[in-house]
C-alpha cells in the first residue's frame, strides 16, 4: 500500500513537461556524445553535473539519467556503421551489426538495436521500482560498524571484478588505498582541524568532489583519447550506398525471431547491472555470448544475425537502471556512472542511500517514473529521427576540435563551483594523476568511488569506534560486519590465487 | 617494461607510506590537533596493497617471458604531454590575461598542435574565437556568473552594458 502511495506522489511529483523535457534533451545528448568514439555519456553527466546546481532534484537527476541511458545506446551506432563502437559497451553490437550494414541492412540492425535497448531497460527500470524499496528496508537497520563493512566489502568487490590478474586486483587496492586518502585532505569533519593542507589554505574545504570527478572521468580521458586520436577516424571507412528501409511487417518478425533473447539478455543486464563492479560491457558480452550458445545456428552469429545485435543491446541498456539499485538503497556506487550520479544528489543536497527513500519518497519514485518513460521517449522521439542522419555526419567530428573544446569545459565548469582558479589547478592535478594511473593500468573508477565514500567511510568507523570507546573488536563482534569484513579478505585471496597466472 | 614499471611504482608507493607513517601523519594530521586513527588504518590499508603490489610484479616479472609484456601502453604520448603542458600554462595566464583572451590563446595552439599539416588557421582562429566567447556569454550573461577578467572582457562588457 505505501509502496502505491510513494509510486502515485512520485507520478505527480515527476511528471511535468520540463522533466520531460529534460529526459529528451538528456538522452539526445547521451546519443551525441556515445555514438562519437572517444566520448562516452559518463563523460557527458561529468562535464553537465556543475551547471545542475542551479536545477531541481528530479529535473537534474532525470536530464542525467536521460544521457545516461541515451549514451549506451548511442555507443551502437557508430558500431554499427562504422565498425568502430562508441563506446566500450557497444562493442559486442559491431559483430554482427557492421556485416548487417555491410550487406545494406544498417537501418535494420539500428532499428533492431534501439528497439532492444528500449526493452532491456524497461526491464531494468521495473526491476529497480520493485527490489529497491524493500533492499533499502533492510539497509535503514545497519549501523555504523556494519555500514563500514559493506562501503570495505563493497570496494573490495568493485576491485576483484574489474581485475582481470592478479597484479590487476592489486592495482585496484592500492587505487582504493589512494582513494580513501585522496579525500581525507581537508578540515576534520569532527574536530574541524586541517589535514594534509601543506599551508594552502584553498585545501581546507578538501578537493571538491565534482572537480575530482570531472578530473578522473572527463580530463584524464581526453589526455588518454588524444594518445589514440588517430585510431578514431571515421571518414576512411567505405561507403555503402545501398540502404534497405525495413517495413512494419519485417520489423515485427525480427523482433518475433528476438524476442527470447531480448528477455533473456534484460535479465542477464539487470542482475549484473546490480552488481558494483560490473557493468554494461560484462553484461553487453555475456547478452552475446548467451544468444549464440542457445542459437540452433550459432555460426551465422558474426556474419550479420540480427539475434546478435538484440541480445548485447537489450543486456547494455539493462544495466543503467539496475546499476542505480546499489546507489539508492545502500548509497554505494558500484559503476562509475552511479559515482556521477552520486555527485548528482550530493549537488541537490541529498545524500543517496536508504535514508533518501524514506526522505525524499517523491524524488525516488519520481524518478523511478521518470526512467520507466525514458526508454520508450527517448527511443522513440529522440533515437529514432537521429537514426536516418548518423551516417552522414558523424564522419565530419574533428577530434582536433573536440578535445580542446572538451577540456575547456572541463575547466570552466570546475571553476563555476567556487569561483576560484585554485580548483582549476586541483583539476589539472587530478586529470594527469588519472591519465598517468590509467597508462599504467590502474583503474580510474576505482579511485574515484573511493574517493567519494571516502568521507562516508571516516564518519562511519569513526562513530563505531566511539561507539566502542576507540575498540576496533566493535566490527568482529556484529555478525553482519564480520561476515562481509571476512568475505572480502577471502573473496580477494581467492580472486587474486584464481588470476594469478593470467 | 610494464612490469619493471608496476615494480618501481609499488616501490614508490611503499617508500610513500613510510613518508605518511613517520612525517606526513605526525605532522599534517597529528600536529593540527586532528584525530588520526582512520589515517593511520588508511596507510596501513594503502601499504598493504602497495607490499602485495610489489611483490605480485616481482612474481609476475619472474613468470612471464618478455615476449608477453603488454604492448597496449605502446602509444605515443607526445601530443598529449604538449596539451598537458598548454593546459598548465592556459590556467597560469588566466589569472593575468583573463578567461577570453587566454582561451582564445590556448585554443589556437592546442587545436593547431593536434591538427596535421596543412592547418587552415583563419578557420581555426574563427572557432576559437566563437566558442571561447560562447562559454563567456553562457557563464556571464545566461548563468550570470563570473569568469576571470582581463582586457578583452572589460571591453566586451562596455560593449553589451
Amino acid at each position: 500500500m505505501n509502496f502505491i502511495s510513494n509510486l502515485m506522489d512520485g507520478i505527480n511529483y515527476g511528471f511535468s513537461f520540463l522533466n520531460l523535457l529534460g529526459i529528451l534533451v538528456g538522452y539526445l545528448l547521451g546519443i551525441i556524445f556515445g555514438a562519437i568514439p572517444g566520448l562516452t555519456g559518463g563523460m557527458a553527466i561529468v562535464l553537465l553535473l556543475p551547471f545542475t546546481y542551479n536545477f531541481s532534484p528530479i529535473f537534474a537527476i532525470a536530464t542525467l539519467m536521460g544521457i545516461y541511458k541515451g549514451g549506451v545506446y548511442g555507443g551502437s551506432i557508430t558500431a554499427i556503421l562504422f565498425n568502430i563502437p562508441g563506446t566500450p559497451m557497444a562493442a559486442a553490437t559491431a559483430f554482427d551489426g557492421y556485416p548487417m550494414r555491410i550487406k545494406g541492412e544498417g537501418l535494420r540492425a539500428l532499428e533492431m538495436a534501439l528497439f532492444a535497448s528500449i526493452i532491456g531497460g524497461t526491464v531494468s527500470n521495473l526491476l529497480l521500482m520493485f527490489t529497491a524499496p524493500p533492499l533499502a528496508r533492510v539497509a535503514l537497520k545497519l549501523g555504523p560498524a556494519e555500514i563500514s563493512a559493506l562501503i570495505f566489502f563493497a570496494l573490495t568487490i568493485i576491485t576483484n571484478l574489474m581485475g582481470n590478474a592478479a597484479i590487476e586486483i592489486w592495482k585496484g587496492l592500492v587505487a582504493a588505498g589512494l582513494g580513501l586518502l585522496f579525500s581525507i585532505v581537508g578540515l576534520d569533519m569532527l574536530t574541524a582541524t586541517r589535514r594534509y593542507g601543506f599551508g594552502i589554505i584553498q585545501l581546507d574545504s578538501g578537493i571538491n568532489y565534482i572537480v575530482a570527478i570531472i578530473g578522473i572521468l572527463a580530463l584524464a580521458e581526453v589526455f588518454n583519447q588524444i594518445d589514440q586520436a588517430g585510431e578514431l577516424k571515421l571518414a576512411v571507412l567505405k561507403e555503402v550506398k545501398i540502404f534497405k528501409r525495413p517495413t512494419m511487417k519485417s520489423r515485427l518478425k525480427d523482433l518475433k525471431i528476438c524476442a527470447k533473447d531480448i528477455f533473456r539478455s534484460s535479465i542477464v543486464g539487470s542482475i549484473i547491472g546490480a552488481l558494483p563492479g560490473l557493468g554494461a560491457t560484462e553484461a553487453a558480452f555475456l547478452g552475446y555470448g548467451e544468444a549464440k550458445r542457445n542459437s540452433k545456428h550459432p555460426e551465422t552469429f558474426g556474419e550479420g544475425e540480427i539475434i546478435g545485435i538484440a541480445a548485447p543491446e537489450s543486456a547494455n541498456n539493462a544495466v543503467c537502471a539496475a546499476s542505480m539499485i546499489p546507489l539508492v538503497t545502500l548509497g554505494i556506487p558500484g559503476s562509475v556512472v552511479a559515482a556521477a550520479l552520486f555527485g548528482a544528489f550530493m549537488i541537490q543536497g541529498m545524500m543517496p542511500g536508504p535514508m533518501l527513500m524514506k526522505t525524499n519518497p517523491e524524488v525516488i519514485y519520481g524518478l523511478f517514473v521518470l526512467m520507466l518513460v525514458t526508454d520508450i521517449l527517448g527511443g522513440l522521439i529522440v533515437a529514432y529521427p537521429i537514426l536516418y542522419l548518423a551516417e552522414k555526419y558523424m564522419k565530419k567530428i574533428a577530434y582536433n576540435v573536440l578535445f580542446p573544446f572538451i577540456i575547456v569545459f572541463c575547466a570552466v565548469g570546475s571553476y563555476g563551483i567556487n569561483f576560484n582558479t585554485f580548483d582549476i589547478k586541483v583539476l589539472l592535478f587530478l586529470g594527469v594523476f588519472g591519465y598517468f594511473i590509467k597508462r599504467n593500468g590502474f583503474f580510474g573508477p576505482i579511485f574515484l568511488i573511493a574517493f567519494i565514500l571516502g568521507p562516508f567511510l571516516e564518519r562511519n568507523v569513526r562513530t563505531a569506534l566511539i561507539i566502542s570507546k576507540g575498540s576496533i573488536s566493535i566490527f568482529l563482534r556484529s555478525p553482519v560486519a564480520l561476515i562481509l569484513l571476512a568475505f572480502s579478505v577471502i573473496y580477494t585471496i581467492s580472486s587474486i590465487k584464481k588470476k594469478f597466472k593470467k | 617494461m610494464k612490469y619493471r614499471n608496476d615494480t618501481i611504482i609499488a616501490f614508490g608507493l611503499i617508500v610513500f607510506c613510510l613518508i605518511n607513517y613517520f612525517y606526513l601523519i605526525p605532522s599534517q594530521v597529528i600536529k593540527q590537533g586532528s584525530q588520526s586513527t582512520y589515517v593511520y588504518i588508511v596507510n596501513t590499508f594503502l601499504f598493504l596493497s602497495s607490499i602485495g603490489y610489489f611483490f605480485q610484479g616481482i612474481l609476475q616479472k619472474k613468470f612471464l617471458t618478455s615476449g608477453n609484456q603488454e604492448n597496449k601502453i605502446n602509444k605515443d604520448s607526445k601530443k598529449s604531454i604538449i596539451i598537458i603542458i598548454l593546459v598548465a600554462i592556459w590556467i597560469l595566464l588566466m589569472d593575468y590575461l583573463g578567461f577570453l583572451l587566454s582561451t582564445i590563446v590556448f585554443l589556437i595552439v592546442s587545436i593547431a598542435t593536434l591538427s596535421n599539416p596543412p592547418r587552415n588557421y583563419p578557420k581555426l582562429l574563427i572557432l576559437s574565437i566563437l566558442f571561447s566567447l560562447f562559454i563567456y556569454i553562457l557563464f556571464t550573461v545566461i548563468l550570470k556568473t563570473i569568469l576571470p577578467e582581463g582586457i578583452l572582457e572589460v571591453l566586451l562588457q562596455d560593449i553589451i552594458y
